[in-house]
């Protein structure tokens, strides 16, 4: 069944295709808001969300371009809104130290994950600048699509890409040596 | 262009390509100094690093909510009866376990003879079985699952591993689903968990994700919730429950591959059988150095070009159909 097939039996209010637009788009859009928010319950809730709008919607939907488009600009747009919500509520989180040299480096691969290290020095990046970094970790998205979802200019995604890279070898600098002459590779 | 500039068009070359001009910009910046390349090797470990990691979501569950919002939605005059479903779950499920030792008790052979059916993997290969109940078992390397013929018409739904499986049991069936590996047998109660019980290791070990378990090993008992495992020990007669953190468990069920802390020795092996093709190391003594790495996708040109970075090996592929891996040490300094 091809996508505009699916959106009439949608739009004529049939559920089962709902269950095929749900189950074929989910995993997609998990991942998107996931990646946007960190944080599991805030990112299931934001998909269904957008699943629900969409059901709300569905017969006076009008989809211009695809209909994967517009789920992903639907999905950054409620995470976008869901992220203006909460920053009147949450607290700054209490930095962790990071490493500052190599032996402790190594010290830290050893007792903590190093997932959570490098989680702690991108979260450390200006706000704008980690949200733009973390979204070009998606296969899924290219540097346009960034652009136009956060209202920006091509040119300055791309910067804040240059920028976030550039910040974070310093910080994780002690790390990265660790890591290239150790003779292994991350497994995350 | 300052060097932010040059870190972009490194992300950009993995993923959407460079235009011949950005090409050439970058190939005179890697070409004019050591340290540049250097830099530019921090950057692509440090792109590896940050792919993203997206734990998984029962999708199935979150259609359900969803629908049940749905419809919660459509119909606001239903009276809403407060009722925690998986407590009342559970209370069943309790009830229903002391029922089963009763009758276990009063007949402890009663169950008929039984034909079992079995289901092996060999090197490197995952393999995803679907019992008759609905219950889902993937199976990791070098395992294998036994079930009774006729599964779904015994009081209990039994298997017998050895090796290791994650376990996603079908609900709601009214019959216990039992794992029998080496030392340690684990009664469900309705839930997602991971027996590692390959022979020879130190510990065998269950975690459960989701929901809660019975384990029994080595004469003990114990109950286990989700985020915490189990560590039994046959040559030292113990069994010890401890909290752990499950993101990883059965990490080895997602596409692409990961390796942690294998043999050389072992990895050509597994790739070999993976790819179908003929790996081999010519240097012996690299057969002994230990390598960890996660690839996102199976990509056998990703292995080796990682292979050749870390252990500076060169990969011949002058032979159709055989790579030859030559030269390199365990460790890089």
């Amino acid at each position: 069944m091809n996508e505009n097939q699916l959106l009439e039996r949608l739009k004529a209010g049939e559920e089962s295709a709902l269950d095929q637009l749900f189950n074929t788009w989910y995993p997609y859009l998990f991942r998107i808001a996931y990646t946007m928010l960190q944080e599991t319950d805030a990112a299931k809730d934001c998909v269904q969300e957008v699943f629900f709008r969409f059901w709300q919607k569905r017969e006076t939907l009008e989809i211009k371009s695809t209909l994967k488009g517009y789920l992903q600009r639907s999905i950054v747009n409620e995470c976008l809104a869901l992220r203006r919500r909460q920053k009147g509520f949450t607290q700054p989180e209490e930095h962790t130290t990071l490493p500052d040299t190599a032996a402790s480096a190594l010290q830290h691969l050893e007792s903590e994950s190093m997932e959570s290290l490098i989680h702690e020095a991108i979260n450390r990046l200006p706000e704008q600048c980690a949200l733009i970094f973390r979204m070009s970790r998606l296969e899924e998205m290219s540097y346009r699509e960034i652009a136009e979802h956060l209202d920006l200019s091509p040119k300055t995604v791309e910067n804040q890409i240059g920028k976030a890279l550039k910040t974070l070898r310093e910080v994780l600098s002690p790390w990265l040596s660790v890591l290239l002459t150790a003779a292994t590779t991350p497994f995350w | 262009m300052n060097t932010e500039a040059y870190f972009f068009l490194i992300d950009k070359k993995r993923r959407e390509g460079l235009t011949p001009d950005e090409q050439r910009q970058l190939e005179s910046w890697l070409q004019a100094s050591e340290q540049n390349r250097a830099t530019a090797a921090d950057i692509g470990a440090l792109l590896d690093a940050t792919a993203p990691l997206v734990p998984e979501v029962n999708v199935p569950a979150e259609l359900a909510a969803f629908k049940k919002r749905l419809h919660a939605d459509e119909a606001p005059t239903l009276t809403v009866v407060h009722r925690n479903p998986r407590r009342w779950m559970w209370a069943a499920a309790g009830i229903f376990a002391i029922l089963v030792c009763a009758v276990w008790m009063l007949r402890p052979d009663a169950e008929p003879e039984a034909t079992w059916l079995q289901v092996a993997t060999a090197v490197e290969n995952d393999r995803r079985v679907d019992l008759p109940d609905g219950t889902v078992v993937w199976l990791n390397h070098h395992s294998k699952l036994e079930y009774r013929d006729g599964f779904t018409n015994f009081r209990e739904r039994r298997v017998r591993l050895t090796g290791e499986a994650y376990f996603e049991v079908q609900k709601n069936t009214g019959k216990s689903f039992i794992v029998e590996a080496p030392g340690v047998t684990t009664t469900v109660l309705g839930t997602a968990f991971n027996v590692d019980a390959y022979e020879g290791q130190a510990y065998n070990t269950v975690t459960v994700r989701e929901g809660r378990v019975r384990v029994e090993g080595m004469g003990k008992k114990a109950e286990l919730t989700a985020g915490e495992k189990a560590d039994v020990s046959i040559e030292m007669g113990s069994m010890e429950v401890s909290e752990t953190n499950t993101d990883a468990v059965a990490e080895w069920r997602k596409p692409g591959l990961t390796f942690r802390d294998v043999q050389l020795g072992a990895l050509v092996l597994q790739l070999s059988d993976r790819f179908g093709r003929q790996i081999r190391l010519e240097d012996g003594a690299m057969a002994n150095c230990r390598y960890t790495a996660h690839f996102p996708k199976a990509d056998l040109d990703a292995v080796l070009a990682n292979l050749e970075s870390v252990f500076g090996l060169k990969a011949d592929t002058s032979e159709a159909g055989v790579v030859r891996l030559r030269g390199g040490q365990c460790s890089q300094q």
